[in-house]
């Protein structure tokens, strides 16, 4: 498959295996082997590059996992490494404040480190503290103890508010004329397509249309994968659990929205990455629970390219968005040739990790309506960050007098489908809101689940999770009942 | 202001100008991703790719091996056994118990039955997968507990003791017993293990290894293929990381590649998947202890007996070393006059358990540090009380008779009450928790008192080979590693010091198994110490035999004779007449064509050392570091996670050769303590088999795990007991601080019940410990 791109300062054609990742694109035929594979399934940070893409505000550029991200989705993009982000002898202002914070050691995992804080400040050249340790959540370090690498990020933010100039030397010059020259590639899309389609076993359609026709004329439909993001099923397929006999690959669909609002209703369409949804401000004035689990998932890197839609669509019983969507009473909207249907979240779960999509359907959307309540999401693993959930939960209520009314209470990680505690819903529904209540709700919930044990917790540790989130929950929600 | 100002700018904070890396230094390649590790190398030509066959069980023996389709995949050049090994079929250095491809019983999940070489690492993967063993299961024996009830041992126990236990319990106020429980821990090393063999002609061998133990791995290789080792030659540039994970445990790996390398005559590839590496490899040994101990009313320990058992895994691997290890600092930091302890290193059916920074001293501390809590909790005093009435004193002995010297104990922890304000620290932490009712902090303390050298007294020597080249640049070889912790750094400050050249113009080269010879592993913290102090004597013995050239070339340019000459910034002078000099390369030249030999190798034995472990009586270490640390943890009682609030080191440097480097590895050794006492669980199911293992399911600190507030005091003090320079290695003393962090959660939870109650808390505390340990003393309540 052919595609075009540029990596640094130069441009690049090239036939590519669509089944490559960038990673072993950059490492192999480009010889950058200053991008590093140290887990191969986005859990590090070791590799992550910065892409740059057109958007209407400009380029805009993305900390990204080079091994979960498919090469063809380079065309038309900028890459940038290393070795792109100074101008010619100079150090780059990060590079510079690595090297004298001493922010590495054995060095592994510095180029992730330096693109992913690069990326940080061309969008924001004096990040707060927060913004640091936000940008590095997904770069993990074994040596340092990260004290150098925030003192590093530190240091350069802190010469930045001292001269502004400096933010200038943020960005190497060359990168002002990429732009122009990225619009120069768009005429090769069309031949681009056309050649993908040929590839027989990796479709990019540019439209539903066109993704129809493939659902439909493909002799076995159970053979294909739909991907969006990718970081879910690349895991797999890196790993050797998983082999796509054909995909279809989703990220150019035109059709596909972000995020809207009206009649009362959010819509997050298939587009919309978890990045696009945490940093959405309606969104979290509307679902500030749904806000929090976005920003509790995953990793910098992975947010800005997995979608919210594929979340819902892994059907996972550890998905942190699920819970929220569910509480808030979200509906999946699903698209095939034959029209569009609404599928209520709570029916859209069949089994393990089984959805209720057709095989020629594919789902566009997520509506949300702007409902009044108090909301609260919770996720307990082993870290705080960049973990998967043992459990998880979402809490949906409305107080009317004093009282609950409309519970809505939802858990991941206790079944094999994401839960609705209905027990503890209905005990809650109508009491009067009180601390007695809420610890036999919890009591309740413990009780109402039976969850298994495995490598990321024991039953009785869920159970007594489930139950100690209804009590967190109300903390955060009414802190007046427990004083 | 340009980007050259802004270096300036944040270079302010440095000790010294003249710690301004270089341009090859490797911080520098680092930074622009330049720097090259094993597989970042070009490709020799013809490069395969080898791939193992690993055994599923835990204990099982081979009945049959059939890899006749595996053999059949286009691209697989070959499929090895134990049958293709030419020479002996061993791993093992002091007990022989680790074959590289057994005969007849796989011992642990993820040994290695059969190496497979194809054109393609996909090829070879596929290839794995065609290879049918059979197997009879055997039972395996997966748990301390099961060790210790078949006696399944490595090797003998052993221990030392001083002064008389029984009589010292018999004069106590208070004797308590207990058992103490530390966990196993992944290295997590960024690059994982990996080589490289490249035939040459003959017999010739190169092997680029990711190996902390060049030699060892030179002295395996040849002995597995039953060659010399002078036909071997081992390169390592530099390591994705080790900590202890690539001392021993690199040589099966190498080995492997080795043997397909002499039986096929191509270079081969071998690199392991981080699911590989972590489902394989040994980890930290968990210990399971026994203690009793006797005290009088107020906290003075009389008498301390503890028992060490240690899940060695499969094989002996250095599960001794360690175990001595962990015996040598059983009492920690503090002056017991009766003490008996007890090793038993233990055999399992896991993956061979080995060397993790700390090397067994980490275990060993845990359980006296958790003694001295319960102590403080039975009397109902302050931890750090106790701690500081049983703190060594100058010149106190060790149990094994060592004298100590600048013994830094008490003066730190003073140090550390006073920078931390204590007490009101103290106070501010009861304040808080009586405030919040699903929060709580707490405040954890630990001393430490690290021994160096290895306890393997001939290991403590280091070699270097320098040349100083007729341009005045020098090159220096070492029979260091360097793995991130600047080993190289260090040298090459040491070495443009003592010779007076600049920092730039001294290269340190690969370590290269024909450059330096029998070197010992870069471990135990010694790479500095014993490594500088070799290229330090080159470099003076080279600049001795410059000396009097550097006269008679003086006096002839400027007339007078020089009684002394000093070397400094690439220019050699009289030490009375700085401004009449001449260049290092002026000299350089005029000495090689005198025929001056400008290359020396040099060599260093730590001095004063001797240790028997009959007697279980000598002076087995060079100097001690000494430090303390403290902790305050914040911790949900309704989800169990843990917060760091703030984290204080106080850590005795001595005179350090490079601030910024030192600081680095007491940041980045806390934190991986942190990580093994909080954060990192191994979890083993009911076969034993791996299930953490990959990073989605181990969890390692990450960067918003860090201390909210976090405070490092380095004590740069003179020293006359130290290591090279006066300075004192600094690689595993700070790891021991993470401790203080588990005690800090064990604190916050106990207030819960002011003070009253132990609970139960076991390592790591993640939230699940934490919730259990909190459940543990409700139930003791009700
Ligand atoms: C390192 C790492 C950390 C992670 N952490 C978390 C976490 O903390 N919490 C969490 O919940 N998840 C986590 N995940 C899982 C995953 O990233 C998320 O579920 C993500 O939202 C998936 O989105 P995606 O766009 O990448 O999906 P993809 O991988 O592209 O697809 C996921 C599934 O959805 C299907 N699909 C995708 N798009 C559509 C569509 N439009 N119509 C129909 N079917 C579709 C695919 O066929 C596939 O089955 C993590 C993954 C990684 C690699
Ligand atoms: S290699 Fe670890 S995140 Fe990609
Ligand atoms: S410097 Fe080694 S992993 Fe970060």
């Amino acid at each position: 498959m052919k595609i075009s791109f540029y990596l640094n300062r130069d441009l690049v054609h090239a036939d590519v295996d669509p089944h490559l990742t960038t990673l072993v694109y950059l490492r192999e035929s480009r010889g950058l082997t200053g991008v590093k594979e140290s887990c191969n399934e986005g859990d590090c940070g070791a590799c992550v590059i910065a892409l740059g893409e057109r958007t209407e505000q400009g380029m805009c550029y993305h900390a990204v996992n080079s091994c979960l991200y498919p090469v063809v989705r380079l065309h038309g993009k900028h890459v940038v490494t290393l070795e792109g982000i100074h101008d010619a002898d100079e150090l780059h202002p990060l590079q510079a404040a690595m090297e004298n914070e001493h922010g590495a050691q054995c060095g592994f995992c510095t180029s992730g480190i330096i693109l992913s804080l690069f990326c940080l400040f061309l969008r924001n050249a004096t990040p707060a503290n927060e913004d640091i340790l936000q940008a590095l959540d997904g770069s993990l370090c074994r040596c340092t103890g990260y004290a150098s690498i925030l003192r590093a990020a530190r240091s350069v933010a802190a010469q930045v508010r001292m001269d502004e100039d400096i933010e200038n030397h943020l960005t190497p010059a060359y990168f002002s004329g990429i732009p122009e020259r990225l619009d120069s590639i768009d005429e090769l899309i069309d031949e681009n397509r056309k050649l993908a389609v040929a590839a027989r076993d990796y479709f990019i359609p540019e439209d539903l249309h066109e993704l129809f026709e493939i659902l439909e004329n493909v002799d076995n439909p159970s053979k294909l994968t739909l991907i969006s993001g990718d970081t879910d099923i690349m895991v797999g397929v890196n790993l050797g659990k998983f082999q796509p006999q054909k995909i279809v690959d989703l990220h150019r669909i035109r059709e596909f929205t972000c995020i809207s609002r009206d009649n009362g209703l959010i819509t997050i369409g298939a587009r919309a990455t978890l990045s696009d949804v945490l940093d959405n401000e309606e969104v979290r004035r509307s679902f500030p629970a749904l806000t929090e689990a976005v920003r509790q998932m995953c990793s910098t890197p992975i947010r800005n390219v997995a979608t919210l839609v594929g979340n819902v669509c892994t059907a996972s019983p550890i998905a942190d968005a699920i819970p929220p969507l569910l509480a808030y009473g979200a509906t999946v909207v699903v698209q095939s040739i034959k029209g569009t249907r609404q599928v209520p979240l709570r029916d859209w779960f069949k089994s393990y990790r089984k959805t209720a999509l057709g095989h020629d359907e594919v789902v566009v959307a997520i509506e949300i309506p702007i409902i009044d309540c108090l909301a609260s999401f919770e996720k307990t693993g082993k870290r705080k960050t960049l973990d998967i959930a043992t459990v998880n939960s979402a809490l949906a209520v409305q107080v009317m007098k004093g009282h609950f009314e409309t519970v809505r209470l939802f858990f991941g990680g206790v079944a094999a489908v994401p839960f609705e505690a209905e027990m503890t819903s209905e005990f809650l529904t109508g009491k009067e809101a009180g601390e007695a209540v809420i610890y036999e709700a919890s009591r309740i919930a413990a009780k109402e689940i039976s969850p298994l044990s495995d490598v990321r917790g024991s039953l009785e540790f869920r159970r007594q999770l489930a139950a100690n989130h209804i009590i967190k929950h109300f903390t955060k929600l009414m802190p007046s009942l427990f004083e | 202001m340009a980007v050259k100002d802004i270096k300036k700018l944040s270079l302010e904070t440095l000790a010294q100008e003249q710690q301004r890396p270089t341009a090859d230094e490797a911080i520098r390649l680092h930074v622009k991703g330049e720097s090259r590790f094993i597989c970042d190398e070009p490709k020799p030509e013809r490069l395969h790719y080898a791939t193992v066959v690993v055994s599923p069980y835990a204990h099982a023996r081979i009945k049959q091996i059939d890899a006749e389709t595996a053999k059949q995949i286009d691209g697989v050049v070959g499929v090895f056994t134990w049958r293709d090994i030419p020479g002996e079929n061993e791993l093992g250095i002091k007990i022989k118990d680790e074959p590289l491809l057994p005969e007849n019983i796989v011992s642990y999940i993820g040994q290695p039955v059969a190496v497979i070489v194809a054109a393609t690492p996909a090829i070879a993967e596929r290839a794995c997968q065609a290879v049918s063993v059979d197997y009879e299961v055997l039972e395996p024996i997966l748990t301390i507990e099961r060790a210790r009830a078949k006696n399944s041992l490595l090797a003998p126990e052993f221990g030392l003791s001083a002064g008389d236990t029984e009589k010292g319990f018999a004069e106590s106020d208070y004797v308590l017993e207990g058992v103490i429980t530390s966990c196993a821990q992944e290295h997590l090393y960024f690059e994982t293990q990996r080589v490289r063999a490249i035939p040459g002609e003959g017999a010739e061998m190169l092997l680029q290894s990711s190996t902390q133990s060049p030699s060892e791995v030179q002295t395996l290789a040849a002995r597995v293929l039953g060659v010399d080792r002078k036909d071997i030659t081992v390169d390592v540039k530099r390591l994705g990381g080790a900590f202890g994970g690539k001392e021993s445990a690199a040589g099966l790996w190498s080995c492997l590649a080795a043997l397909v390398c002499y039986h096929l005559k191509l270079p081969i590839e071998l690199k392991l998947s981080r699911e590989q590496d972590m489902a394989w490899t040994g980890k930290r040994h968990p210990f399971e202890s026994s203690f009793k101990v006797g005290f009088d009313k107020a906290g003075r320990i009389h008498a301390y007996a503890v028992e060490f058992d240690a899940d060695g895994g499969a094989c002996a691997d250095l599960t001794m070393a360690i175990m001595q290890r962990a015996v040598l600092h059983a009492e920690n930091a503090y002056h017991i006059p009766n003490i008996k302890v007890l090793a038993r290193p233990l055999k399992t059916n896991i993956a061979p358990n080995t060397a993790f920074r700390g090397f067994g001293a980490p275990q060993g501390v845990f359980v006296i540090e958790s003694v001295i809590q319960r102590i403080a909790r039975k009397l109902g005093k302050d931890p750090l009380e106790i701690r500081k009435l049983n703190a060594y004193q100058e010149q106190d002995g060790a149990p094994y008779g060592q004298q100590l010297h600048e013994a830094n104990v008490l003066p730190l922890l003073e140090r550390l009450e006073e920078h931390t304000d204590y007490q009101v620290l103290k106070e501010k932490v009861r304040e808080f928790n009586r405030h919040q009712r699903f929060i709580k902090r707490g405040i954890g303390i630990v001393p430490v008192k690290f021994g160096i050298s290895f306890t393997t007294p001939f290991l403590n020597q280091g070699s270097a080979l320098v040349h100083l080249y007729a341009d005045g640049s020098v090159s220096v070889s070492h029979g260091g590693i360097e793995m991130g912790q600047s080993v190289n750094t260090k040298v090459a400050r040491i070495v443009a010091a003592e010779m007076g050249v600049p920092l730039q113009r001294v290269k340190i080269e690969s370590h290269n198994t024909k450059r330096t010879a029998n070197t010992s592993p870069t471990a135990a913290s010694t790479g500095a110490d014993i490594n500088g102090n070799a290229a330090r004597n080159a470099a003076r013995e080279i600049i001795d035999r410059l000396r009097p050239l550097a006269v008679q070339l003086l006096e002839r340019k400027y007339g007078h004779a020089a009684k002394r000459i000093l070397f400094e910034n690439g220019y050699a002078f009289s030490a009375d007449a700085p401004q009449e000099r001449l260049t290092l390369r002026e000299l350089a030249v005029q000495a090689w064509q005198s025929r001056i030999d400008l290359s020396a190798h040099g060599y260093y034995s730590t001095p004063r050392l001797n240790f028997d472990w009959e007697t279980g009586r000598g002076t087995p270490f060079s100097y001690y570091v000494y430090g303390c640390g403290l902790v305050v943890a914040e911790v949900d009682l309704l989800t169990g996670y843990v917060t760091l609030k703030e984290a204080h080191l106080i850590h005795e440097t001595a005179q350090t050769v490079d601030e910024r480097v030192d600081r680095g590895q007491i940041e980045g050794a806390f934190i991986q303590g942190v990580g093994w006492c909080i954060f990192e669980e191994v979890v083993y199911d009911s076969q034993g088999k791996n299930l953490t293992e990959s990073l989605t399911t181990y969890k390692i600190p990450a960067i918003g795990d860090i201390p909210e507030k976090w405070s490092i005091e380095m004590i740069q003090a003179e020293r006359e007991f130290a290591g090279v320079k006066g300075s004192k290695a600094v690689g595993e003393p700070p790891f021991l601080y993470g401790e203080a962090a588990f005690f800090a959660v064990k604190d916050a939870i106990e207030s819960i019940w002011d003070y009253t109650i132990e609970a139960d808390l076991r390592m790591p505390a993640t939230p699940e410990s934490v919730l259990r340990a909190i459940d543990s003393v409700s139930n003791k309540r009700a």
